[in-house]
């Protein structure tokens, strides 16, 4: 189990940033992704695997208006 | 052409030079009483109310007092850039902000546009304009920059409708060649704002590579159906005095450094992130739509099944591209996208071919998925009329979307719209709506064109329809239409939307991501600050003459890592930018706190304004319930799981509930969290119990002008203070 924004998501060998963007649905395109307080850069989502029990902030800046 | 129209009054003037971002004086004229002046900026003025709409603001106090009606002669339309406005270096210095007592709020609005009226009313010598008055007959005020002339001449044109006035304008105060046509600028409205409340201000550009006139909007407020109310048809400013350094900047080096910096960025990574330069804000469309917050059959649902015919996509397709579509030189976001060559369907106009400004992702919204119509040629043509006929798209449709469910809820029949079916998604109809209400063919569409507030009101009064349930539902804040992203979501976006000075636009505060889905902003105090913080930020724009795009819709590509997420949603780097160009324009030497203390100077000043005006208190402060949450069993069962989860984050357990229960479990609760978050905000903000701003606030601000202190001391209650 690893925390996403506060909220519990189920863990599994191998998960990947982009499988938990995907996974909560996330298509917004400017996030900032930290694992355990460091940060992950955008193009090393696909490749950065995510350990189990770590705490993941997914933040979507804020755009439009 | 200028020569055909009649001249009524003249007044020549010393065109000053700007120094340092400022020309130093404003301009009053007066188009009833015919009088005109210049007025000079002290620098105290400059140091509390900064520019832009802080000398609106300052301006238009002077001008009225505490019983002024939008349609009251001494009601004024100010006009201000702002000291940074006219930089061609740094992308987004073209805006302007206009300032009125509004048709639809009895106070303060202000609303900002593109186009380049403001940089040419700075070259031609003046830091604002005041427009007060009202003529007999309809008027151009022309303001000749190069001449050192203000006229006030009598309009020829029958058609005041704007694509139309603002062509001609251009022409006739031209030499005629396309080249020529780039140093005018016009102001307009059109029909429809003679007849409704929800008037827009058109502000033109010429487009030299299209060779037709653009047009922005300074499109809330109604500010549009105050230009009509004046009997002016369009001002016109004219300048050739185009420069590299219109605001002769103390440190043009900086301005330049800081621009190439941002142009790079946009160059190389708008195309990853927001794609502005391709589809401009609607690249909102179907994030909008993933994450439940696109307004759908009057803010009921935040999606649709529908979203992919009108997705980003489909309006890159639509768009023209390869044109860099800057509202003002050197703003490479270019997102004022255009489609080109439209034929026009209906209406006076139908068989055109036009270019049509936008739509914007707020009319793909208003115009379109909130009224039920998912098809982009019906949006564009609706667009592109009620930027003719100068009514607001926002306003328009948030509006036109109540209609649509008092007419679905049988509040209203084709017996009192004329015969028009409004059932969400009657496009032909709705349109129709559109052009009757530009001539008030009738009146149901002048009871539409009074905005929800009083259409809830005549509907309940002349059809019998029931006001209560129209509250729950008419998306409107003191006054004015909810602009377009659905916000029963976020606690913090009731505050961004219904805790503002002017009602729900977007502009003050957008923290539906950071409170709803990034979880940033877990107490009531953590949303207080954001609602301190960001307000203010945004409100420093307006002060300058800055576009806000280029500060949040790119952001550098180390933003992200290089700072800790609540930080990082500020865009330090472009935070540091603003405050090094306002510098190197100016010469002062302000910090980033400071930027942030200019804005909260203007921003507690239009508080006390309202106040003033006999609003700005608590009780002004409303939200309608479905801004709260589901207020109908369709909405919550469209998301059961979810409500259903949010039913028990307050601690009330649905099983065993009907919807109805659950509801009005929610509502209750809800309601409770609403009263917090004002109290949050307000001890926040420095204002008491009641939403006034204590004297110790203003005075911390040194905004303790007599004249503002004693409105306050004539509302304060004891019984408002806090505490501690
Ligand atoms: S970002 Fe868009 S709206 Fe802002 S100044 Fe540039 S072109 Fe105009």
């Amino acid at each position: 189990m690893i925390t996403v924004n506060g909220e519990g998501l189920d863990w599994h060998e191998g998960m990947t940033v982009r499988d938990i963007i995907r996974a909560r649905k996330f298509t917004f395109p400017m996030l900032a992704v930290w694992i355990d307080d460091s940060p992950v850069s955008r193009g090393a989502f696909d490749t950065t695997v995510v350990p189990d029990g770590a705490t993941v902030q997914i933040i979507h800046m804020i755009s439009g208006g | 052409m200028s020569k055909e129209m009649k001249l009524i009054a003249e007044w020549t003037y010393k065109p000053s030079d700007v120094v340092r971002g400022y020309t130093n004086q404003t301009l009053f004229v007066n188009v009833g009483s015919r009088k005109f002046a210049a007025k000079p900026v002290s620098e105290e003025m400059k140091l509390k109310f900064t520019g832009g709409r802080g000398f609106d603001l300052k301006l238009l106090w002077d001008a009225v007092n505490e019983n002024t009606r939008w349609n009251d002669p001494e009601n004024e339309i100010v006009i201000s850039g702002g000291p940074l406005c006219g930089t061609t270096q740094y992308p987004g210095a073209g805006k302007f902000y206009a300032a009125f007592i509004s048709p639809l709020t009895d106070q303060t609005y202000d609303s900002n546009s593109g186009g380049h009226f403001a940089p040419l009313l700075k070259l031609a010598g003046f830091d604002a304009l005041e427009l007060q008055g009202k003529a007999e007959k309809d008027v151009i005020v022309f303001i000749d920059g190069d001449a050192g002339k203000i006229q006030i001449l009598e309009s020829p044109f029958d058609d005041v409708n704007a694509y139309t006035i603002t062509e001609a304008l251009h022409e006739a105060f031209s030499d005629g060649s396309n080249d020529d046509k780039r140093f005018v600028s016009v102001i307009s409205a059109g029909k429809a704002a003679e007849k409704s409340l929800w008037g827009c201000l058109n502000s033109s550009f010429w487009d030299i590579r299209r060779k037709v006139a653009r047009l922005k909007q300074a499109g809330r407020g109604g500010g549009g159906t105050i230009l009509r109310d004046k009997k002016i048809a369009a001002v016109v400013v004219r300048s050739h005095k185009l420069s590299g350094d219109i605001n002769k900047a103390v440190d043009v080096q900086v301005l330049q450094d800081r621009g190439n910096k941002l142009h790079r960025e946009i160059h190389d990574l708008d195309a990853q992130q927001c794609r502005m330069r391709t589809v401009g804000t609607p690249h909102l469309n179907e994030i909008m739509n993933e994450y439940h917050l696109l307004p759908t059959h009057n803010y009921k649902f935040g999606q649709h099944p529908d979203i992919d015919k009108i997705h980003s996509n489909v309006y890159e397709g639509l768009f023209t591209q390869g044109i860099p579509d800057g509202c003002w030189y050197g703003c490479s976001l270019a997102c004022a996208k255009a489609v080109d060559n439209y034929t026009i369907q209906t209406g006076p106009c139908k068989g055109k071919v036009v270019t049509v400004d936008g739509p914007e992702y707020e009319t793909v919204a208003s115009l379109g998925s909130n009224v039920g119509v998912f098809n982009p040629q019906w949006t564009i043509e609706a667009n592109f009329y009620a930027d003719h006929y100068g009514v607001d798209t926002i306003s328009l449709g948030t509006g036109f979307a109540f209609v649509c469910e008092c007419y679905e809820r049988g509040y209203i029949t084709k017996e009192h719209t004329g015969g028009l079916d409004l059932n969400f998604g009657r496009a032909d109809d709705l349109m129709e709506l559109i052009h009757r209400m530009a001539v008030g063919k009738d009146e149901f569409a002048l009871a539409v064109g009074q905005g929800i507030r009083k259409m809830k009101r005549i509907f309940a009064d002349r059809y019998g329809a029931p006001y209560e349930e129209m509250e729950k539902f008419g998306m409107e804040g003191q006054g004015i239409e909810v602009s377009e992203y659905v916000p029963k979501e976020s606690i913090a976006q009731w505050g961004g939307y219904f805790l503002t000075l002017k009602g729900p636009q977007h502009d003050e505060a957008w923290l539906i991501f950071m409170d709803r889905v990034n979880k940033q902003l877990p107490t009531f105090e953590d949303k207080a600050e954001a609602l301190h913080y960001f307000p203010n930020f945004r409100t420093w724009f307006s002060l300058v003459g800055l576009c806000k795009l280029p500060w949040n819709d790119i952001e550098p590509a180390d933003n992200a890592t290089a700072h800790r997420p609540q930080d990082a949603a500020k865009v330090p780097e472009h935070v540091q930018n603003y405050v090094d160009i306002f510098n190197a324009v100016t010469g002062r030497n302000i910090s980033k706190e400071e930027l942030v203390l200019m804005s909260e100077r203007v921003y507690n000043f239009q508080r006390v304004f309202n106040l003033r005006m006999g609003k700005g208190t608590r009780k002004d402060h409303n939200i309608p319930l479905r801004a709260l949450g589901p207020v109908y069993p369709d909405e919550w069962l469209a998301r059961e799981e979810y409500y259903d989860n949010e039913l028990k984050s307050v601690g009330v357990e649905p099983a065993g509930l009907s919807v109805e229960e659950k509801i009005a479990r929610l509502q209750e609760a809800r309601l409770t969290q609403w009263e917090q978050l004002k109290d949050a905000v307000y001890k926040r903000r420095g204002w008491d119990r009641n939403g006034i701003p204590t004297v110790r606030k203003l005075k911390e601000l040194g905004m303790d002008f007599p004249e503002v202190v004693s409105v306050v001391e004539k509302h304060a209650r004891p019984e408002d203070q806090w505490k501690d």
